[in-house]
């Protein structure tokens, strides 16, 4: 139970080159599954998960919302792509790349920081590999999910990202992380 | 603080990622109702002590709406269930009964 | 005196002597010390001065049931007022102040109150201050407040640093002493996630002061090993200095930590607020000790039994040289065992009861301490500190029997279950006869949102006193906790313990049982809130008899201790009084927190700049680098005015809104909400979200719309413009977007889920920036690849095209009137593109105008604006804008609601025009104007208000809008505004002050 260990701190860094796409539609249809498999090659994922391939992820919103993550770059051909493949479909599809920012967290104790701020479940074996949890931190809407125990992604509204800077600046401030997940 | 299992997501949510919308299965009344039942609709909410049917929307998760079938005494929560519905659930109602037969 | 032994002290370090200050004198303590024992150690037995009638007061407990000794840690930042000594460990160079006394501790003069406590009883302030009316304000409170209370607020700024901490949990275990950690070293082999919470800095409770053996060891070598044993399990967390102070609905629980000294932990930070969700909580929180009610029990020397145990254990505090003990069980015995086995003098033990035959009373007499049954204590002798007692007959009427000289006395009127947390949620109380004392009622307990018990008292907090009863009770516990988990446990050994007889605590409460009227007044039962047996009494004479009245009545347990140490005694006096058994007069209702948390720990981090989210636009910088005056917006910033150097707030505003008028300006205006509305239905959903017809609208165009809420009251506006078919965006006012979005999705989920709709808030994704003046088209068109011309993009459309190589959605809309546009672009491009427009406007003498401005330019055209003409009671109609409501529409939200009579009244108050007469400055925000005729309550009836107000540069006079009954009706009639009393005159007029025939825009 020492606070602190030498390990340091987890930091935080905005990670630009992020491309975003919303995706709403009857995601239990077999057809916009299958389309938007052979557009992505990545699954729609289950409910509360995150699916990754090759530098693509596919994040579940809501029953009816998905939110696909990929180079900005390829956005504009990821839209037009599933435009073409799933016309006729009842879907919106629309570029929200810069609705959203997206940070990288990175170090040790990233599951403590995240818990004094965050009433989710944080404990290994609900927060798991491929878990997206919608929730709060500090007062603002976020999602978080992690590809490594030392990395891990959150996602916020772009008004808000500076608010989420500096409140996880005063949540990391040396010696005051009780080593608890 | 309630802790209300979200049935579209799955999340075990907190109170405070949740934002509460009063009693459910109100019937919405239009421009050719009567006065009555205008009021009904608007204004006339039970405030048992017991068992209550209401709204609760996952607003810092997935979005969406969602009822809850509670005891406002023992704060007991007897089921959760989508919001696309008339009317509680049989199972829901199995389960306030089982408990309180 | 008080002072510290020569040796002894199983929790300080010695070998750390430390310095502090009470009331400015210099002290020494050790580490280790709290407080409260490094007062007693110094002999500071005067730490305060009572609430209500200033009487000397001492440290009287030893944990946070202590009444008396509050006081004010520290100066400056880091200054916090009444702070319980004796759960406050001692930190070097502490500033100690004492509360509650003017103008010293040692001559207070508000303790004349005390020679007129027969002016002040229960219930003064209700009977007193009700007449006659303006005593209240200029006679009573100000002598109130000068001579009650605590101690005073800080007037820094809190310095110091907190947080919050959130937790999941199988199993909360409360309490680390001897039960909690029995309860978490059996059931820790499961697995189960346990977080094990200590109040004190240190684990064992009373285990190794009380008993020489426990397990079969030595106490001191079971709490080591076991508490070995518990670091060794990963899934078992224990934490001291964390006090448990709420218990919630479905499992929730807050504790606070006080983090260590700050010397040895970096500095940073002071306290974490735990908010922790368990499924099961195991409350081993052990007993609090009962006072006695005797004439002086409150005079600096009379202190709790067990109190003075742990001073003198603990800290190697002696309470004197001669303790005198009162009690009715045999629990105080041990206090007067190890006083005389540390070599002091225990003259007598005055025992209430008329037999007894225990194990530690036999030992007492063995030891030659003298022992008289069936006796009490007739008065206690001295001022500020015991001098001696007066020895009498438990039931007779106090006539002293014999005069006993002694500086302190040691009294105990048995033991009450640490039950609060039990109790926050529902669980119910029973009174036990055989141990008196109220326990948790098994059959009435707190539960889960299953409806199943999740609090499981163990030990001394279930009633069970005795170190041999322990381990079987707990055992019990655990196997039903393991069971309800599916978990399966292995070879539970349960320590053995020396089995004691003891006899029953007897309920005595009042010492004598026939104390006489006038030592009624003398006795005190809160010490906190000075409350005494007189006045409980009173409150019963005058009918207050349920418990939840006369506590209310009295205010006895309502200070900051929570009557800890004084509920049971008054409900017991209660009952006595009434002759009403206990079980019948309950207990009052026990709420969080169960010890006070600083307000700087329940706001954690959530002050300052994070106090709530500032919500920036992308283009924030640059307001900020252009001299912004900043407005908060909802959760945005928004730049009110930029001013110039040496500009003052007013004149900005006018040379921006000018600025517009004349040639050209530029708005952020990236606030707006902006929700994307899409799908085979999204025509007719809009035509039930919109008062007027959207359905109607073509692709390419935008239309004004307004929103109501089912009561027909007008919620939001802003322009909706149609991106294709089936695709619509919505822009919503800056605070509406969050709530409009959560509108619609009520609708579409919980209504008309069958229709095809899909909607998205999508404000952060766009820049958007207004562009509007008289040259606000030749600015875009030196940036423009695309045609801007009245021809190309008329008044209402909107178009996708090119401005400076960004890709722009541009919006030809008006919202002051000039000849306008708004650029949408992507939020990242956003600042480039302001950039470019700023530059490009810059030989049209371009500037940025601000919320203000915009304001304004509005008011000037008669435009509303939502949250000014309207707040939740004005129905479009109101504001002339039935031109906006569909008549073609058999419905749309707010319809219903706007048929009914008053809301179709000819005498409601409608939007007009307001000119002000006679004056040159606006008329002020929010008056309303008088008529001459009265209202029901004789007072002057009201005929409208002011909504908007401002200065016009253009016009060059004042300008403003207001709602007034049969307003448009009544052109040209003067009003009488009543600004504070003084009256101003306007008269009614068009409210389209500016360009009424729209020939600019």
């Amino acid at each position: 139970m020492a606070e602190s260990p030498a390990m340091g701190t987890p930091s935080l860094k905005l990670s630009d080159n992020t491309g975003m796409v919303l995706f709403r539609g009857e995601l239990k249809s077999k057809t916009l599954q299958e389309g938007l498999f052979e557009v992505t090659k990545v699954k729609v994922p289950a409910k509360g998960r995150i699916n990754s391939l090759d530098g693509l992820s596919i994040a579940w919103m809501s029953p009816d919302e998905l939110l696909i993550f990929l180079p900005l770059g390829d956005v504009g051909k990821l839209i037009d792509a599933l435009d073409d493949k799933l016309e006729g479909e009842e879907t919106l599809i629309w570029d929200v790349s810069d609705l959203r920012s997206v940070f990288q967290i990175e170090g040790h104790f990233i599951r403590e920081v995240l818990a004094k701020n965050s009433p989710a479940d944080l404990n290994r074996d609900k927060m798991r590999r491929g878990t997206f949890r919608r929730t709060r931190f500090g007062q603002v809407a976020v999602a978080f999910w992690f590809k490594e125990e030392t990395c891990w992604f959150l996602i916020c509204r772009r008004s808000e990202a500076g608010y989420i800077q500096r409140l996880f600046e005063v949540s990391t401030q040396e010696g005051e992380i009780p080593s608890f997940y | 603080m309630l802790k209300l299992l979200c049935p579209y997501c799955g999340v075990e949510a907190d109170e405070t990622e949740l934002v509460s919308g009063g009693e459910a299965h109100l019937k919405r009344e239009g421009p050719e109702s009567s006065d009555e039942e205008f009021e009904e609709y608007l204004f006339l909410r039970d405030n048992p002590k017991g068992i209550i049917f209401e709204r609760w929307r996952h607003a810092m998760g997935c979005g969406k709406w969602f009822h809850v079938a509670r005891c406002t005494e023992t704060m007991e929560v007897f089921g959760t269930y989508p919001a696309q519905t008339y009317k509680p659930p049989t199972k829901v109602l199995q389960e306030i009964k089982a408990r309180r037969h | 005196m008080t002072v510290r032994l020569p040796t002894g002290g199983t929790v300080i370090d010695r070998s750390k002597p430390i310095t502090f200050s009470f009331n400015g004198k210099k002290l020494r303590g050790y580490k280790g010390d709290t407080v409260a024992s490094a007062l007693l150690a110094n002999n500071q037995q005067l730490v305060g001065r009572s609430f209500k009638y200033h009487r000397p007061r001492g440290i009287f407990a030893s944990g946070p049931e202590e009444p008396n000794g509050l006081f004010t840690l520290g100066k400056g930042g880091k200054l916090e007022p009444n702070q319980v000594g004796s759960t406050t460990e001692l930190t070097d160079g502490l500033e100690i102040q004492s509360q509650n006394h003017w103008p010293s501790l040692e001559t207070d003069f508000g303790s004349v109150a005390n020679v007129a406590s027969r002016l002040l009883p229960a219930g003064f302030y209700y009977k007193t201050f009700m007449a006659p009316k303006q005593a209240w304000k200029h006679l009573f409170e100000p002598a109130i407040r000068q001579s009650a209370g605590l101690g005073k607020p800080p007037m820094d700024n809190d310095s110091d640093h907190y947080e919050h901490f959130y937790t999941h949990v199988d199993l909360l275990v409360v309490g680390g002493g001897i039960a909690g950690l029995l309860a978490a070293r059996m059931l820790a082999p499961t697995g189960l996630k346990i977080l094990l919470l200590e109040q004190t800095p240190y684990f064992g409770g009373r285990l190794i002061q009380d008993h020489d053996e426990f397990g079969g060891s030595s106490s001191g070598e079971w709490l080591t090993t076991t508490l070995e044993e518990l670091s060794t399990h990963k899934n078992v967390t224990l934490r001291n200095r964390t006090s448990v102070a709420g218990v919630y609905d479905h499992g929730f629980v807050i504790a606070d930590e006080k983090l260590p000294d700050p010397s040895d932990n970096s500095g940073y930070l002071k306290r974490r607020l735990w908010k922790i969700r368990t499924k099961r909580i195991v409350l081993a929180t052990g007993a609090i000790e009962r006072p006695l009610c005797f004439v002086g029990n409150d005079i600096p020397g009379v202190r709790l039994a067990s109190g003075i145990r742990d001073f003198l254990q603990n800290y190697g505090v002696s309470p004197g040289d001669r303790t005198a003990v009162l009690t009715n069980n045999d629990d105080a015995y041990k206090t007067a065992i190890a006083l005389t086995e540390i070599g002091l003098s225990v003259p007598l033990i005055m025992d209430t009861r008329m037999e007894i035959r225990g194990t530690l009373p036999t030992k007492a007499r063995k030891m030659g301490i003298r022992v008289e049954p069936a006796r009490g204590i007739g008065e206690v002798l001295g001022k500020k500190t015991v001098t001696g007692l007066e020895m009498c007959s438990q039931v007779g009427e106090g006539t002293s029997l014999e005069i006993i000289g002694c500086e302190a006395i040691a009294v105990s009127g048995g033991w009450s279950p640490t039950v609060h947390l039990w109790s926050h949620c529902n669980g119910k109380l029973k009174w036990d006869d055989s141990r008196t004392m109220f326990v948790p009622d098994w059959q009435k307990p707190p539960v889960d949102s299953q409806g199943k018990q999740n609090i499981f008292p163990i030990g001394s907090a279930d009633g069970y006193l005795q170190l041999h009863d322990i381990p079987v009770q707990v055992e019990t516990t655990v196997k039903f906790l393991a069971q309800e988990f599916e978990k399966p446990l292995t070879n539970l050994e349960l320590p053995e313990a020396e089995r004691i007889t003891e006899e029953k605590c007897h309920g005595t409460w009042l010492v004598p049982f026939g104390m006489k009227p006038a030592n009624r007044a003398k006795t005190w039962v809160d010490f906190q809130n000075d409350v005494k047996v007189s006045d409980i009494d009173l409150a019963l004479l005058e009918g207050f008899e349920s418990i939840e009245h006369s506590k209310r009545y009295t205010t006895l347990g309502m200070a900051t201790d929570q009557g800890k140490t004084s509920n049971v005694n008054g409900i017991a006096l209660v009952s006595h009084n009434l002759g009403v058994p206990m079980n019948k007069v309950g207990t009052t209702t026990f709420r969080p927190p169960y010890s006070p948390i600083p307000l700087g720990t329940i706001a954690g981090t959530a002050k300052q700049e994070l106090f709530k989210p500032t919500r920036k636009t992308p283009i924030d910088a640059w307001h900020e680098a252009n001299n912004a005056h900043w407005e908060p917006v909802s959760d945005w910033r928004r730049p009110y005015c930029y001013l110039l150097e040496g500009e003052t707030v007013e004149n900005a505003v006018n040379r921006e809104a000018l600025r517009v008028r004349t040639t050209v300006g530029m708005l952020d205006a990236t606030t707006l909400g902006k929700i994307l509305v899409k799908g085979r239905d999204a025509a007719k959903f809009l035509d039930m979200m919109y008062t007027n017809n959207m359905g109607t609208l073509k692709p390419g165009r935008c239309r004004y719309g307004l929103m109501c809420d089912e009561n027909g009251f007008l919620m939001d506006d802003g322009v909706v413009a149609r991106l294709d078919e089936t695709t619509f965006l919505c822009h919503t006012t800056t605070g509406g977007a969050d709530h409009i979005h959560g509108w619609m999705e009520d609708w579409l989920q919980c209504e008309w889920w069958d229709w095809r709709v899909f909607t998205a808030n999508i404000t952060d994704q766009y820049v958007q920036i207004g562009i509007a003046g008289p040259q606000a088209r030749e600015v875009l068109e030196k940036l423009g690849e695309m045609g801007l011309s009245e021809e190309e993009l008329p008044f209402m459309s909107w178009k996708k095209g090119r401005l400076a190589g960004f890709e722009v959605q541009v919006y030809r809309i008006s919202f002051s009137g000039e000849l306008s546009y708004e650029i949408s672009i992507k939020a990242s491009e956003g600042l480039e593109l302001w950039k470019r427009i700023y530059e490009a406007g810059k030989e049209f003498s371009i500037e940025p105008y601000g919320t203000e401005a915009l304001h304004v330019l509005r008011a000037e055209k008669g435009f509303i604006m939502i949250g000014d003409e309207t707040d939740g009671t004005v129905i479009p109609q109101d504001l002339g804008l039935d031109w906006a409501i569909s008549k073609k529409k058999d419905d749309f939200l707010g319809k219903r609601g706007q048929y009914r009579s008053f809301l179709t009244d000819p005498d409601r108050w409608r939007l007009v025009g307001l000119d002000v007469l006679d004056r040159e400055e606006p008329l002020p925000h929010g008056v309303y104007a008088q008529s001459e005729d009265q209202c029901d309550f004789g007072h002057p009836r009201m005929e409208g208000r002011v909504t908007s107000t401002y200065y016009s540069p253009m016009l060059k006079r004042p300008i403003a809008m207001g709602l007034v009954e049969r307003g448009p009706e009544r052109m040209g009639e003067v009003l009488k505004f009543n600004s504070g009393g003084k009256m101003i005159k306007a008269k009614i007029v068009n409210h389209m002050f500016y360009d009424p025939d729209k020939e600019v825009q």
